[in-house]
């Protein structure tokens, strides 16, 4: 069985996580209180509430991890689902806060416009103050916002990683969720560099509309997603398109009758009902193959953990009783040309078209003149006689050519001993 | 050029096989011969009743229902009706029966089971299955099936499972596990497929059994036929049989001439 590297165990990930936002927090808070910098107070505050999912992610983990039990037959995995809710609406309330900060910022470039809309909306738009900024504590400034963004963007890189190895969704959301941090960091230092520097805030206000729609953008798709776990919907129209695809191209499966996908957290689970015409003692070998192709296929359209539950249904038999116009001197049968020389009936059961059982019958003498009722009173729905004519119809019953007057290429093997 | 046989039945299966044999004679460029019982007795029946000409009659009906298949096909063949058993009839070593039946036969033919499929091929799978072991089975196999994948276009899959050779590590390569004799087939398999210039590759595993093996590797690497032949030395538990019973992938059985 292949082991997974050490590194990337989703504990000691999650922890490497916890000592950053722990890192994060002390230093931003120091540090934004020392230069009256809201900015960086506030994404340190912002830091503590990543503490605490990065805890609620790490619990996540480890329910998600128990095994499947009778009680939970496709696992607990869904419960990465509700962790892709929460952290995708986290992400839109910051990217719709970091929106109006940065809006807010610009308008107080053009004191009559920021009034204007203060005079609209009086509460809850944030008000960028002023920096206090010296010499003494710049280098300090600089590494901690530059040196944030850099370890926001390397512990999201190891974070989704190990997520998509160990098949965690949270993880992988909690590590889009860090690198949207990496991204409002950088925006937050290249605006205290302008500032400082230029005098010339009002760069960070652009920089950071952009950096709220990428966020805004990540976490509507963890909304999304997470959504889609929840309320089990399918994987789309293209993958299931893919599905049928592979199936049909496998050898023992004539029909696909039902395809259902759905997410339990990472996982993708497909249902599958085949129907195959092969022995049921190759059932296996079928259902083996395609468990293997469907696995090829679906990652390469990006499922890499699915699970298969495939039901193989045999063909629904169609039955139907046949007849041919027979004649027969006592040795031998052969196929009538016409119902006038005919002197027997051969009944054939058909199963699927295949010969299932068939009986020499002699032709009914009491039934002169009523040989539909006779042959319907049989269930016959076809009968058939030796020659190329075409169809006509007696009474429900259609009459029809066959080619051969040979009952053994017709199927009808292994005549009674005794006719 | 090759000849290719098939049975003429009104059942869905033998209309399946008649497609199929149309079909590998279109892609063959080869002649296509359509067989009918020959029932003397009952054809002498019929003319005690009045119908003189009733073998003539089915031979009409038969050529005019074949031809339309081809021509619904657009395989431009013209096929030749014969009457009697293929089986025993046909004794050129390079033609091919279609038919489950005929597979289960040792004739001097190649027989094909098409298990169900309307052609070599059809669900897109590419390769031939040529499975091998130490024996000189695959070598009769190969004779056909190689000219047949050089004809058709199709690269070989050469499958061999092999016994666990005690004593080697656990994650030692399948093919360490191989015999000198197993080997020696491989190499000349090979070298055969190259003379023919015939794309090949080669899946070595340690397989529970030989036919589970080679019916599910068929499976797994998409292969289009599977190609055999019967051992001369096999009494009962033939792995051809076992293959023609488990198969869901068209099997080809090299005829009685080619051992």
């Amino acid at each position: 069985m292949k082991t997974r590297p050490r590194w990337l165990s989703p504990y000691l990930v999650m922890g490497v996580v916890l000592a950053m936002y722990a890192l994060k927090v002390g230093l931003k808070l120091w540090i934004g209180a020392r230069i009256n910098s809201p900015t960086i107070t506030g994404d340190g505050s912002h830091n503590i509430a990543d503490i605490f999912e990065a805890v609620a992610v790490l619990i996540v983990v480890i329910v998600a991890n128990l095994p499947p039990d009778e009680r939970y037959p496709f696992g607990r995995k869904g419960l990465e689902s509700i962790a892709r809710v929460v952290i995708g609406a986290g992400l839109l309330a910051t990217a719709l806060h970091f929106a109006a900060s940065s809006v807010m910022g610009m308008l107080g470039h053009w004191p009559e416009a920021d009034q204007a809309v203060r005079s609209f909306a009086p509460f809850g738009l944030p008000r960028p103050a002023p920096l206090h900024m010296g010499p003494d504590v710049l280098w300090w400034v600089i590494a901690v916002t530059f040196g944030s963004a850099i370890l926001s963007f390397a512990v999201s890189w190891y974070e989704i990683r190990a997520g998509k190895v160990n098949g965690h969704a949270s993880m992988v959301a909690d590590g889009q969720e860090t690198r949207s941090d990496g991204l409002i960091e950088a925006t937050i230092f290249v605006g205290i560099c302008a500032e400082y520097a230029f005098n010339a805030a009002w760069i960070e206000y652009p920089l950071g509309m952009g950096v709220a729609f990428l966020v805004a953008r990540t976490g509507r798709e963890l909304f999304s997603e997470g959504l889609a776990g929840l309320l089990q919907r399918s994987l789309g129209p293209e993958v299931e398109k893919a599905i049928r695809e592979v199936c049909l191209a496998t050898h023992g499966v004539r029909e696909v009758e039902q395809v259902k996908t759905f997410r339990v957290g990472s996982a993708a689970v497909c249902i599958l009902k085949i129907l195959t015409d092969a022995p049921a003692g190759s059932h296996d070998d079928v259902k083996k193959a395609l468990k293997k192709r469907l696995a090829v296929r679906l990652a390469e359209l990006g499922i890499e953990d699915a699970e298969y539950h495939l039901r193989f249904s045999r063909l629904p038999p169609v039955d139907a009783r046949v007849a041919y116009a027979a004649v027969t001197d006592g040795r031998t049968i052969a196929v009538a040309p016409d119902l006038e020389t005919a002197t027997h009936f051969i009944v054939v059961d058909l199963k699927n078209g295949g010969v299932k059982r068939w009986t020499l019958e002699e032709l009914p003498g009491a039934c002169e003149g009523r040989l539909s009722d006779w042959l319907a009173a049989k269930r016959i729905t076809k009968l058939y006689v030796f020659g190329d004519r075409p169809a006509t119809m007696l009474g429900p019953v259609q009459i029809s050519g066959v080619p051969s007057y040979a009952l053994d290429t017709l199927g009808l093997n292994d005549p009674p001993p005794i006719i | 050029m090759r000849q290719v046989h098939v049975r003429y039945g009104v059942s869905p299966r033998a209309q399946m096989e008649l497609g199929f044999a149309i079909d590998l004679a279109r892609r063959l460029s080869s002649h296509l011969f359509v067989w009918t019982e020959e029932d003397r007795a009952a054809r002498d029946l019929l003319k005690t009743v009045g119908i003189p000409e009733a073998a003539a009659r089915e031979s009409a009906h038969v050529s005019d229902r074949v031809r339309l298949r081809i021509l619904q096909m657009e395989a431009r063949l013209t096929p030749t009706f014969c009457q009697g058993d293929p089986a025993q009839a046909v004794h050129d070593p390079n033609a091919i029966v279609v038919g489950a039946e005929d597979a289960k036969r040792r004739s001097v033919a190649s027989a094909v089971a098409a298990m169900g499929e309307p052609a070599i091929g059809a669900r897109g799978a590419a390769e031939i299955c040529l499975p091998f072991a130490n024996g000189e089975s695959a070598r009769h196999a190969a004779r056909t099936a190689i000219p047949l994948a050089s004809a058709l276009g199709m690269p070989l899959l050469f499958y061999h499972a092999t016994w666990r050779e005690e004593g080697l590590p656990s994650d030692a390569p399948a093919e360490r596990h191989m015999t000198d004799e197993a080997f020696e087939v491989f190499e000349l398999l090979c070298a055969l497929a190259d003379k023919a210039r015939v794309r090949h590759r080669t899946v070595v595993e340690t397989a529970s059994t030989i036919v589970e093996g080679t019916v599910r590797a068929a499976l797994n690497e998409h292969c289009a036929l599977i190609a055999l032949a019967r051992g001369r030395h096999v009494g009962r538990g033939s792995y051809v049989d076992q293959i023609l019973e488990r198969s869901v992938i068209p099997v080809l059985v090299a005829g009685r001439s080619m051992a």
